[in-house]
């Protein structure tokens, strides 16, 4: 007769992500019988504090729902607002739009690739240790979030919580002598990011291929960022006014973070399932790196979302350097636009992933109703299935401090960022 | 690598961590130190790339205290350390830990002072930065860089 053995990993505090969640995981008999990846952070109620607002309060004000992704969320915002406006915007606008979101997806993958992932590949408890032993890669990472930092706020006059986004457009075109500054600093980044890719290209990552959706936007023309349908690899195609009939949030009781299933199932967003969907975009010369070093896509194995993390750094960097480098001064940095009732909706790629933006307008231009489905939201179940199978592949006959730390690094590989999806908390009153 | 001193304010846009910030702007608009180089710093990752310029640096940096408004505390490095309370998620890096990180990049300047400047949960920092307030950051910025030089004669000795 066996007896029964029970181990209870409770992890209080999770380290090195956004936000404040929490791990508890039982394993009886050596399964796992219960695993919740627990959203304690208190609810922001930001979908209610943009009810009455006019269209650019709601601008500056989701701009205030991160501090690390506020574009995506500016994006997305003015981009649902134009399309009921059907506000035509001008070319000019478009690309610098696109600079404005490489900025971001720069300083936000390179800060959690230096800051919160790379110590768990090298073995280190935190950027500070990891930084005694590899200290040129970390000042790398420094610079390389600084440039990102830098480009947000050429647009946005300051990096976190940026202001220049209006509705129509930008509030002001900066001068030729900051691009052409910008211009030389994204040369020098050029080298710098492909050192990166090729560094991360270097590391062993552990081979856990799984069997998951990836979910992204894909766009005709270009890699997705702005605009785009919302596709998966399982064959979904539709467009970002269609995701209520597929995607549904549900509230889960160990978390004050939605949860969002595609079809009642898990799903991946993110820069893995954005490289997975959008890799015959990716220019040849990265393929080719890629395939050097043995590395495919589309891939299985979650992990590679640091691969694909690097690689759309070089790929921002060689973007925003290419489109400043035609860089003209505008006649208008925004153009005009009417309000009208309706619908607003509208996705976008945040750095995390897929972020899709729902705004009721009335006939004054004020919304009367908000929904934001964040990638964190969209993650959720994936991270908790993600866990489970990766703590069953490695065995769960290790220590406990092993299984812990092994089901920190596949949560911090997600990059989650919990303060972005702590925006809704269900609230049951019973009156007697 | 420049002799000169940096004075260092470390802030951002909102309420009171604007401290910083409009001390460094006051330095500067009414010239007080004109032989320090005044830089105002938004993000840690900021830090190791302005530090590893200079040989003496003194960091500006709002702290929250449970009372003390307009309390001005020096903390060396050494103390810094010894509270270091390491959170690090992105959105919680604090100065503290920016600077152990600038000691392990071996980019500290060869004396690093911070002011830690006291605040309250209500303070408004626009009616905090009087004049008189001023001088005493001055005043005190004097003190910790002519302790300094003492310092360095005696190791000199």
């Amino acid at each position: 007769m066996t007896d029964k053995q029970t181990l209870a990993i409770h992890v209080p505090v999770l380290a090195r992500v956004e936000g404040e969640g929490a791990l508890d995981l039982i394993i009886e008999n050596e399964l796992i019988t219960d695993l919740k990846l627990r959203i304690f952070e208190p609810p922001r109620f930001f979908e209610k504090f943009l009810e009455a607002r006019e269209p650019d309060q709601v601008i500056d004000m989701v701009a205030r729902i991160c501090g690390i992704c506020p574009v995506a969320y500016q994006m997305t915002a003015v981009h649902a607002l134009e399309s009921l406006f059907e506000t035509d915007v001008t070319p000019w606008i478009t690309q610098m739009r696109r600079v404005f979101y490489c900025g971001e997806w720069i300083q936000s993958h390179a800060l959690h690739i230096h800051m919160l992932a790379m110590p768990d590949f090298l073995g280190f408890t935190n950027v500070i240790a990891m930084a005694e032993q590899y200290p040129e890669q970390v000042r790398r990472g420094l610079k390389l979030q600084t440039l990102g930092n830098d480009l947000i706020a050429l647009f946005g006059a300051r990096s976190v919580h940026p202001v220049g986004v209006c509705t129509g457009g930008f509030h002001h075109a900066p001068a030729l002598q900051q691009i052409s500054d910008m211009i030389s600093r994204l040369k020098q980044a050029q080298s710098e990011a492909r050192d990166l890719l090729e560094w991360i290209l270097s590391i062993e990552l552990s081979n856990e291929d799984q069997d998951f959706t990836s979910v992204s936007l894909q766009h005709s023309t270009e890699y997705a960022m702005n605009s785009g349908r919302i596709v998966s690899d399982q064959g979904l195609d539709i467009d970002a006014n269609e995701f209520s009939q597929h995607f549904a949030e549900q509230h889960i009781e160990h978390s004050t973070a939605l949860y969002c299933f595609l079809d009642n199932q898990p799903y991946l967003v993110g820069p893995l399932a954005r490289v997975n969907i959008n890799y015959e975009q990716v220019p040849d010369e990265l393929k080719a790196l890629l395939e050097k070093n043995q590395i495919k896509f589309p891939s299985k194995n979650m992990f590679h979302s640091i691969i694909a993390r690097a690689l759309e750094i070089v790929m921002c960097i060689d973007e925003a350097l290419h489109i400043l480098g035609n860089y003209q001064l505008p006649s208008q940095s925004h153009v005009d636009w009417k309000a009208k009732s309706g619908t607003a909706i509208a996705a976008t790629e945040a750095p995390r992933g897929l972020l899709w933006h729902r705004y009721e307008i009335n006939d004054k231009g004020q919304v009367t109703e908000a929904q934001i489905v964040p990638p964190t939201s969209q993650n959720q179940a994936r991270i908790e299935q993600n866990i489970k199978l990766s703590l069953e592949s490695i065995g769960l006959q290790h220590s406990a401090d092993d299984l812990q730390l092994h089901a920190e690094k596949v949560i911090r590989n997600y990059d989650p960022c919990i303060s972005c999806a702590t925006h809704f908390l269900k609230l049951n009153v019973t009156r007697q | 690598m420049t002799t000169r001193t940096a004075i260092v304010g470390i802030g951002s846009y909102h309420t009171q961590d604007q401290l910083g910030w409009l001390v460094c702007d006051r330095l500067i608009d009414q010239d007080l130190l004109s032989k320090c180089e005044i830089i105002k710093c938004t993000t840690p990752a900021e830090l190791p790339e302005v530090l590893g310029q200079f040989q003496q640096t003194i960091i500006l940096d709002a702290c929250l205290v449970s009372d003390g408004e307009g309390s001005i505390k020096t903390i060396s490095m050494d103390e810094l350390a010894n509270n270091l309370l390491f959170q690090q998620s992105s959105h919680g890096m604090g100065v503290t830990e920016a600077l152990m990180l600038c000691k392990a990049l071996k980019c500290l300047p060869a004396s690093l002072t911070l002011l830690a400047l006291g605040i309250c949960a209500d303070t408004d920092t626009h009616n905090l930065i009087s004049n008189e307030y001023i001088d005493r950051i001055v005043s005190t910025i004097d003190s910790v860089q002519t302790a300094k030089q003492h310092e360095r004669i005696e190791i000199a000795r």
